[in-house]
């Protein structure tokens, strides 16, 4: 068995997973990025049989409008698997997809991002279901170390970088010095409880039901996490809860900023525990050149304009945030190899 | 100097600065920025600045409080920084297609390499066995010539008529004596200028290859193909297309190796039409035709 999957493992590339609990990205080493897929899959009922109707893309649109024999999932939940099956089928199609040379099934080394704070039974599920997906070996490295590393910043230097990894499911913060991380803390909010917030703030604010794709679409088109740019504005349709039937309103930024309100205080409060529960010397060092936002949510509007003034230190946001996690796991594959597998894998 | 040279980013950070009449201890405050770094960052000082990383962070916060394009100004920087050679660029998303030939290429190298092994391994078993079956051969080697007679070797041979007892003796080299008898007797153009008997089945051992056993391959499919003729020797050895025919000359049986074999519609011997096991689709099969 294991020597069949070493010679399938001549024809497969070393790929870096970013299992995100809204996106899958798959970083392929001297290619690139070459996927970058919304984790949800679609799957079809024939009575008692299961099959996969369609993952990413495709799956994603039908999210919120499959009829009954067809339920679209979102395997991931706050950065850790919900649904093992679900994520396995997910992962294989996804390595497939990578591997398009039809010979031999791929059994490619992968590594995969984890939450920092995950515990041994999620990682343990990540890790088995990469294998469960054809992995011939699988590693695993913390999020926010990936992040830093993606986002350019010197983590094997003796000097603390702080990274704060607003992902869909959980943000992850991490003050990283000497390519170990040295204080992280996980909270368990990011992109979708924002969608949800926007939900809930519609349904209390309108009267109206909106999904969480309307909800993600008045997110990206005018969420704001701080006031002082320009207040943008939306027009959307939901049904109203009262009347039953869908109508249609206008919101704008400040009320999106209203919604926002309570999961940005919690990445704010997070923030702020972190630096200070940070070392003296390495609170210094970030204060002097500023902390790092990466991930999806910092592509909120004024993100790093919030932390700015919340924290009083220079907030920079990544170039290319969405995508500096599966690039960092790419460079950690990479820097295993040069260096040996213990410097930043876990297992 | 650095105000004769407008395409530095810091340059037109801080004349921009000036014009909207702001101190630095202003934009120091607003970026929470410290005044080393901001008089760094205004003097295209980026030695005194940290990694390409939070410089690039500056130069965009910077120019959006300023109101300047700030991706501008942070690829003017990248620039700046790659002429250094510090920093790469980052890649941006893109899908990447895969290149489609070491894909191919190196299955198909360990497939040939593999190959070429087994046929060693069962040339050097299995050598004693075409003596040993003289008689099963012989029915092979007549069947096929009677129809493949007539239309293929009108241009090839000078006569029809002498093919059959020469592809008849083919696989009788065991057998002098009945060679004795047919060649004298038929092959008339070769047996006389030889003269003398003893002579005679050795020379016709030598000019049995001239006529030559065809095989056609027709192919609806990408498909690798190898074929190895009696003597365990590579006749063809390649990739074919779809669409493609492969038509190839040597002494029967051809040993045939497809990658594909689903990708092959027609495999003729001799012009007879030959079955093919079924086969899924990327399947390798190896026949020994006829």
């Amino acid at each position: 068995m294991s020597l069949i999957k070493r010679i399938r493992g001549m024809f497969s590339t070393d790929l870096s997973i970013d299992l995100g609990t809204a996106n899958t990205l798959i970083y392929v080493r001297g290619r690139g990025i070459v996927l970058d897929e919304p984790s949800v899959v679609a799957i079809r009922h024939h009575g008692a049989q299961k099959s996969v109707a369609a993952v990413g893309a495709d799956a994603k649109r039908m999210l919120g409008r499959t009829p009954g024999n067809i339920t679209a999932i979102r395997p991931m939940k706050d950065g850790v698997i919900a649904d093992f099956e679900v994520t396995e089928k997910m992962l294989q199609y996804f390595i497939k997809k990578v591997h398009e040379s039809g010979f031999f099934p791929p059994a490619p080394r992968v590594l995969v991002c984890v939450p920092c704070k995950s515990t041994q039974v999620e990682r343990r599920a990540i890790q088995d279901s990469a294998y469960g997906a054809g992995a011939r070996e699988v590693f695993l490295i913390e999020e926010p170390m990936a992040a830093a590393i993606g986002a350019g910043l010197p983590v094997h230097e003796a000097s603390g970088s702080m990274v704060v990894d607003i992902g869909g499911g959980t943000t992850e913060i991490a003050i990283i010095s000497l390519n170990g991380i040295v204080y992280a803390e996980s909270v368990r909010v990011g992109g979708d409880r924002f969608d949800e917030a926007i939900v809930s703030f519609v349904r209390k604010e309108y009267g109206s039901l909106i999904g969480e794709s309307t909800a993600e679409r008045i997110k990206h088109e005018i969420g704001t996490a701080y006031l002082g740019g320009e207040i943008l504005e939306i027009d959307v349709r939901g049904r109203n809860l009262a009347e039953g039937v869908p109508r249609s309103f206008t919101l704008n930024s400040e009320e999106i900023l209203e919604a926002l309100k309570d999961p940005l205080n919690s990445i704010v409060n997070a923030v702020k525990n972190a630096l200070e529960a940070s070392p003296p010397e390495l609170a210094s060092d970030i204060a002097e050149r500023g902390l790092v936002v990466t991930g999806g949510g910092a592509l909120l509007r004024d993100i790093d304009r919030l932390l700015s003034e919340e924290t009083g230190l220079p907030v920079i946001v990544a170039d290319d945030p969405l995508t500096c996690v599966a690039r960092g796991g790419g460079k950690a594959l990479e820097l295993m190899d040069t260096r040996g597998f213990d410097t930043l894998a876990l297992s | 100097m650095t105000e004769q040279q407008p395409n530095l980013p810091g340059a037109r950070l801080r004349t921009e600065r000036k014009r909207q009449n702001l101190s630095e201890q202003d934009v120091s405050a607003r970026l929470h920025l410290s005044m080393t770094y901001l008089k760094a960052l205004e003097s295209d000082d980026y030695e005194r600045l940290p990694q390409a990383a939070f410089v690039k962070g500056y130069v965009r916060n910077y120019a959006r409080l300023l109101g300047l394009p700030a991706e501008d100004l942070v690829r003017d920087f990248q620039t700046l920084v790659q002429d250094r050679g510090d920093d790469k660029l980052v890649s941006p998303v893109h899908m990447v297609i895969r290149e489609r030939g070491p894909g191919w290429l190196w299955p198909a190298v360990v497939i040939a390499v593999a190959v070429v092994i087994g046929l060693g391994w069962w040339g050097t078993r299995g050598m004693g066995l075409p003596d040993d079956l003289p008689g099963l051969s012989a029915p092979q080697a007549t069947l096929p010539s009677l129809p493949g007679s007539a239309d293929e070797e009108d241009a090839a041979s000078p006569a029809s008529l002498p093919q059959e007892p020469v592809n008849v003796e083919a696989p009788s080299e065991a057998l002098p004596e009945e060679s004795d008898t047919g060649a004298p007797g038929v092959s008339a153009p070769d047996a006389p200028t030889v003269g003398a008997p003893p002579a005679g089945p050795t020379e016709l051992a030598m000019n049995e290859p001239a006529p030559l056993d065809v095989l056609q391959v027709s192919f609806g499919g990408n498909c690798w193909v190898q074929v190895t003729d009696a003597a365990g020797e590579e006749i063809y050895q390649g990739q074919q297309r779809s669409g493609s025919q492969l038509a190839l000359e040597g002494e029967a049986p051809f040993r045939v190796t497809l990658g594909n074999a689903a990708a092959v519609t027609v495999l003729q011997f001799n012009g007879e039409t030959q079955s093919l096991p079924t086969a899924a689709p990327g399947r390798v099969i190896r026949i020994t035709v006829p």
